[in-house]
This record gives structure tokens, C-alpha cells and sequence, in this order.
């Protein structure tokens, strides 16, 4: 039972969603609303969860860990508790914490995203050798892409843009649907297994 | 050239360097400003879950008497049951919740978004060569992926096109993420030219 109760409310509330969508009823609609509400509020909980687990990790990084681990790990947990003891206490609109927001977390993201450039410039220099018909064809849409959309591509050839353009909306766009449709089907396929209680991983390992 | 006296420019900067000094190799500075950065964003995340519960749980619990929030206010603290080996089974139920939600919504979403929108959107008249290429193109792909029956004759020369199309998504793709990423460390070196450095407007 252990297992079944868990799958039967899952399989309840997955069906609830779905059904909602496809019927006008004012009740299903309002229970299904509901339930979504409910869902916010448990995975937030879910966020005091995985916290628990960082500060375990990293308070047994802080007491066993080699070299500046303590360092890092004691850097993590100060910035995590800290930021959260802040903004719990204060609010996030509170001056304090919008400063430690957009002096650590702003910039952290940003550049955290542009550092991946460079490593998308190594794997450039892999995918695009040309050994084959795929990576040739890879290699020429990237690079029209690219020249299409920055001022030197159009200095270079005037119609650059509009091939761009062309590549986006035409060969790119069937491409796209292509992968969609296919990769919807086997997500719905997916998604059927797990209210049907067929993939249950996700009930771990917990006891039985 | 005016240097910033701001001291959150300054450690906006210092934790901007940090990560870009990645590019070289793995070093004390980078490693610390990763952490912190982990850490802010955690506690962020953290700050933005409390203010879920206050606001939709236990707010509306007390202030206009909604017992129903009761429930997900109960599935969330049974969560905590796993770190009790004898009761952590508990802890199946919101999580069979959340799956639940998660994949209803992925459901309907897909349904419409993914499968009946764009069939609708590829249903085009055949008279010009862009809709050709769009209306082929999509079937083609999905040929590609349908491994029910072996890939010889006719069905190999249209999953062969349908590959050729996908190679073109992925070439746009990949050039539209170089294009997105050099934007953004063309903003961050911007930041430190200008408001850090102050060597430029």
C-alpha cells in the first residue's frame, strides 16, 4: 500500500489536470485550479528540502573536506543563509537584499552564461569539421545564422539577413516542428506511463 | 578613465572577473565566487518558496479561514519525513502529488502546444517552394523518428531529407546560442569597461 496510495493520487491528480483541460465544467475547472494552487505550496516546501540537503553536504565539506574546501563550502552556506535570512526577515524589495541581489546574483548569472561562449567555441571547432553531408550542411546554416545577424554579415553580402531570415522561418521552422511533434508524442507517452503507474522511480528507494 | 566608487559595481566586478577567470583554468578565485554565487541563488530560491507559502498558504489559512490549505500545508511538512527512516515513506505522497501535477500539465500543454497547433500550422497549400519545404520537411522528420518499419527504398531517401532538415534547425540553433552568448559577454566586458573600469560610455 505503500506504494499504491502514492500512485493512485497520482494518477487522480494527473487525470484531474488533463480532463480539466479538455472539458467546460465550472467544478472541474475550479479543482483543478485548486490542486495547482496546492502544488505551489508543496514544492515550495520542496525548496526548504533541498536546502536542508545543501547544508548537509556542505557542513560535512566544512569539517572533512581537503584543502580550501572549508573555505568554499563556508562561502556557500554564509551567501545561502544569509540571502535567506534577509529576504525572509526583510522582504526581497528591501534595499539590502536588492544590493546583495544585483551585486552577486545579477552578474553570477550573466557571466556564468557568457562564460559558456567559449566552451561553445571549442565544440565549434569539433562539430564543424566537415567530414560528412550533416556536418557540412551544420556548419554553413550555423554560419549564415550568424553572419545574418551581426552588421559585418551584411557588409560582407547584402542578401545575408534575408537568407537568415529565410533559414529561421522555412527549412528551420519544419525542422523544429518536426522535432516538436516527435518529441510530444513521446512525452505524452511518457507522461501516460507514469499516471498508469508503470514508471515509478520517482518513488524511490524509501522503504517499501 | 573614472573608477567606480560603488561597492556594489566593485564586488559585481570582482565576482564578474572571478567566473571569466575560468577561461584560463580552475583557481581559488573562481571557485569562491561560484560557491557564493550558489549560495546567493539558493537563498534566493529559498526566500521566493517562503514567500509562496505565506502568500498563498498560510496567509489565505488564517486570514480568511481557508482550512482546505491545510492539505498542501500538511504534504509539505511530510516531505521532512525522509530524514526518518521509519516514516519516510511518507514523504511518496506530495511528491506523487507534484509528479502528478507536473505530468497532467505537461499533458494538456503538449497536446495543444506541441501536437494539434503545430499540425494545424503545417496543414498549408502546396504553391509555393517555402511551403513545400515546411509541409516536407516536418514529415520527413518525423519519419526519421519512426522506427517501426527498417529505413530502405523510398522511406530511406525521405528520412535522409528529413536528417538533412534537422542538421539545418541544429546549425540555426547553435548559431543563434553563440550569437546570445557573445551578447552577454559582450554586456559583462561593457560592464567592466564602462561601469566598473569607466574607460568607455
Amino acid at each position: 500500500m505503500r506504494q499504491e496510495l502514492p500512485m493512485i493520487l497520482a494518477f487522480i491528480v494527473g487525470i484531474l489536470m488533463i480532463v480539466s483541460f479538455f472539458f467546460t465544467s465550472e467544478t472541474l475547472g475550479e479543482a483543478a485550479r485548486t490542486v495547482e494552487n496546492w502544488g505551489v505550496i508543496v514544492a515550495a516546501f520542496a525548496l526548504g528540502l533541498a536546502s536542508i540537503n545543501l547544508i548537509q553536504i556542505h557542513a560535512k565539506k566544512i569539517t572533512r573536506g581537503k584543502g580550501l574546501d572549508w573555505l568554499y563550502s563556508g562561502a556557500l552556506l554564509f551567501s545561502m543563509i544569509g540571502m535567506a535570512v534577509l529576504g525572509i526577515a526583510k522582504g526581497p524589495t528591501h534595499p539590502t537584499y536588492q544590493f546583495w541581489f544585483d551585486a552577486l546574483f545579477v552578474p553570477g548569472q550573466a557571466t556564468v552564461y557568457a562564460m559558456t561562449g567559449f566552451f561553445i567555441a571549442s565544440a565549434a571547432y569539433r562539430a564543424f569539421r566537415i567530414r560528412n553531408l550533416d556536418s557540412a550542411i551544420l556548419l554553413v546554416s550555423a554560419a549564415i545564422l550568424m553572419l545574418a545577424n551581426v552588421p559585418v554579415g551584411e557588409k560582407i553580402w547584402s542578401q545575408f539577413p534575408a537568407m537568415g531570415e529565410w533559414l529561421m522561418n522555412v527549412p528551420n521552422l519544419a525542422g523544429q516542428r518536426g522535432m516538436l511533434i516527435g518529441a510530444g508524442i513521446g512525452g505524452i507517452a511518457s507522461g501516460i506511463r507514469v499516471l498508469l503507474g508503470i514508471e515509478r522511480t520517482y518513488l524511490g528507494g524509501s522503504g517499501s | 578613465m573614472q573608477i567606480s566608487t560603488d561597492l556594489g559595481v566593485w564586488i559585481a566586478a570582482i565576482a564578474t572577473i572571478g567566473i571569466l577567470s575560468f577561461a584560463f583554468k580552475d583557481n581559488p578565485l573562481y571557485r569562491l565566487v561560484e560557491n557564493v554565487y550558489v549560495g546567493v541563488s539558493a537563498g534566493h530560491a529559498l526566500v521566493l518558496g517562503w514567500i509562496n507559502i505565506r502568500d498563498q498558504g498560510i496567509g489565505p489559512l488564517i486570514d480568511d479561514g481557508d482550512w482546505s490549505l491545510l492539505v498542501p500545508i500538511a504534504l509539505g511538512i511530510l516531505l521532512y519525513t525522509r530524514f526518518f527512516k521509519k516514516i519516510s515513506w511518507l514523504s511518496r505522497f506530495p511528491l506523487a502529488m507534484l509528479v502528478g501535477i507536473g505530468t497532467g500539465l505537461a499533458i494538456r500543454g503538449t497536446i495543444g502546444s506541441q501536437i494539434v497547433n503545430q499540425i494545424k500550422s503545417t496543414i498549408l497549400p502546396l504553391n509555393s517552394i517555402n511551403n513545400a519545404i515546411i509541409i516536407f520537411g516536418t514529415l520527413g522528420v518525423l519519419i526519421y523518428f519512426f522506427f517501426s518499419r527498417e529505413h530502405t527504398g523510398p522511406l530511406k531517401h525521405v528520412s535522409t531529407f528529413g536528417r538533412c532538415i534537422m542538421m539545418v534547425s541544429f546549425g540555426a540553433a547553435f548559431g543563434s546560442t553563440v550569437m546570445g552568448r557573445m551578447a552577454l559577454l559582450i554586456n559583462r566586458l561593457h560592464f567592466l569597461y564602462a561601469n566598473w573600469l569607466g574607460i568607455i560610455r
